[in-house]
């Protein structure tokens, strides 16, 4: 009678026929390891996201606008959406790889999504201490065109003047006006006799290529009153537009 | 075949010594065939046959990765898992739930159902033990998990939490509400009847 095989020893022998072997160890780390790199990396990108919307919110100089009404119709438009999406995606990728690790399973959704939105908030907070999110915003204004039209408009938001905002790069500077180019490259006349100045900067410290944020009103066409006027740090990028260039010294006639 | 010891080793003992050689693999399989075939059955309610084909691609599956097994969690949860997605996937293949073929239902099941799902009627418990091969086919699958490991395989909240990857709170959830859905079922079968 034919001897009938049992499970175990079947088994075996498919796996010496064959040749099945176990799967390397350290093929398991390597899985292991990059699911936790993927995972800090998105960490850090959620974080820098977090940085970048805490610098364009703190940063909007809040300050300059007085009127309540104004102040409420640019806040809805003036948040950094791009950088909510950019940190709410990657919050959501660091989740995902954190239930993929080894033990990731014993924590429930809400645990984990709670622990990478507060580490998140915690990172992005120290990178904004020192200075990250303006950089990233920085860098993402001077060199990505589409940032500056759709992605975070912050100057088409300021550039508002038929309701009292403007914003633009210093071309000219006279005794009682200055000449400024907007982001939509339209150029203005600012009337600054009695203006009050915001921030750390003021009148005396102007100068050509700087970017101002002013409030006022319509006074002629092109021509705009300011009341309030906000002169930002120079350097400050104004979308890819770069200051003009100084007037090369006057030749000295020969004798 | 080489000759082998099996007697008094431990799962980790026998796993170190199946990835020097093969053959102690062996050891591991006869200690676990009988309850994953037991297993397999209660959650698929296949045939025997069927049975030990999947318990045959999950043993092979098992040794494959014997080097993914974690040494901080216990072997037999590591094992079934590997079983539980096995018939899983051969359901997913298959695209139908197999039925028909009846699952043992030992007194111990019945007395720790009705302990925990609190099932004090006689009536209830006459019903329960009647129609229990039936809840469980007509139960939702992610309930039939918890409630073939629970009662029928013994396992704590923390061996069913690494058995299926989910949380303990979760697996509670789950057994709360699968108790839900057996009284439901119990009490439309007395309606019925």
């Amino acid at each position: 009678m034919k001897e009938e095989k049992n499970i175990s020893s079947s088994v075996l022998e498919q796996i010496q026929n064959k040749e099945i072997a176990p799967k390397p160890k350290w093929s398991f780390l390597v899985k292991d390891s990059l699911v936790w790199i993927f995972g800090l990396l998105s960490l850090f990108v959620g974080s820098i996201g977090f940085a970048v919307i805490l610098y364009m919110i703190l940063n909007n100089d809040w300050d300059v606008i007085t009127d309540a009404a104004s102040k409420r119709s640019i806040i809805l438009a003036s948040l950094p959406y791009f950088w909510i999406v950019v940190m709410v995606l990657f919050v959501l990728i660091t989740e995902y790889n954190i239930r993929h690790t080894k033990n990731g399973y014993k924590y429930t959704l809400s645990t984990i999504a709670l622990g990478t939105i507060s580490a998140s908030v915690v990172f992005g907070s120290l990178f904004y201490a020192i200075g990250f999110g303006k950089q990233i915003d920085y860098l993402f204004e001077e060199n990505i065109d589409i940032y500056n039209r759709f992605l975070a408009p912050k100057h088409r938001v300021w550039t508002n003047p038929e309701n009292g905002l403007l914003t633009g790069m210093i071309n000219t500077i006279t005794k009682n006006k200055l000449i400024i180019e907007t982001i939509e490259d339209e150029e203005w006349t600012v009337l600054i006799d009695d203006a009050t100045y915001f921030g750390l900067l003021g009148k005396e410290e102007i100068e050509e290529g700087m970017v101002i944020r002013i409030t006022g009103e319509i006074v002629d066409e092109m021509q705009f009153d300011a009341d309030s006027i906000k002169i930002q740090p120079k350097g400050r990028p104004f979308g890819k537009k770069r200051p003009p260039m100084p007037m090369p010294p006057a030749p000295i006639p020969m004798q | 075949m080489n000759i082998i010891e099996c007697g008094g080793k431990t799962d980790l003992e026998l796993v170190q010594q199946t990835l020097e050689q093969q053959d102690y693999f062996l050891c591991i399989m006869q200690k676990y065939e009988a309850p994953l075939l037991r297993y397999i059955t209660r959650l698929s309610n296949c045939s025997k046959e069927e049975a030990e084909d999947m318990l045959q691609e999950g043993f092979i599956k098992a040794y494959y990765n014997l080097n993914e097994f974690n040494q901080n969690q216990k072997f037999s949860s590591w094992l079934y898992r590997i079983i539980h997605n096995q018939v899983i996937s051969t359901w997913r293949k298959n695209k139908a739930r197999p039925h028909g073929n009846s699952i043992q239902v030992e007194d111990h099941v019945i007395h720790s159902i009705t302990a925990e799902f609190e099932i004090e009627d006689d009536i209830d418990q006459k019903y329960l033990r009647e129609y229990l091969e039936e809840i469980l086919s007509e139960i939702d699958i992610k309930y039939k998990d918890v409630l073939v490991l629970k009662f029928f395989e013994e396992k704590s909240y923390e061996e069913i939490s690494d058995i299926l990857k989910k949380p303990k709170s979760t697996v509670g959830t789950l057994l709360n509400r699968a108790k839900k859905q057996c009284k439901k079922i119990i009490e439309q079968r007395r309606l019925e009847e």
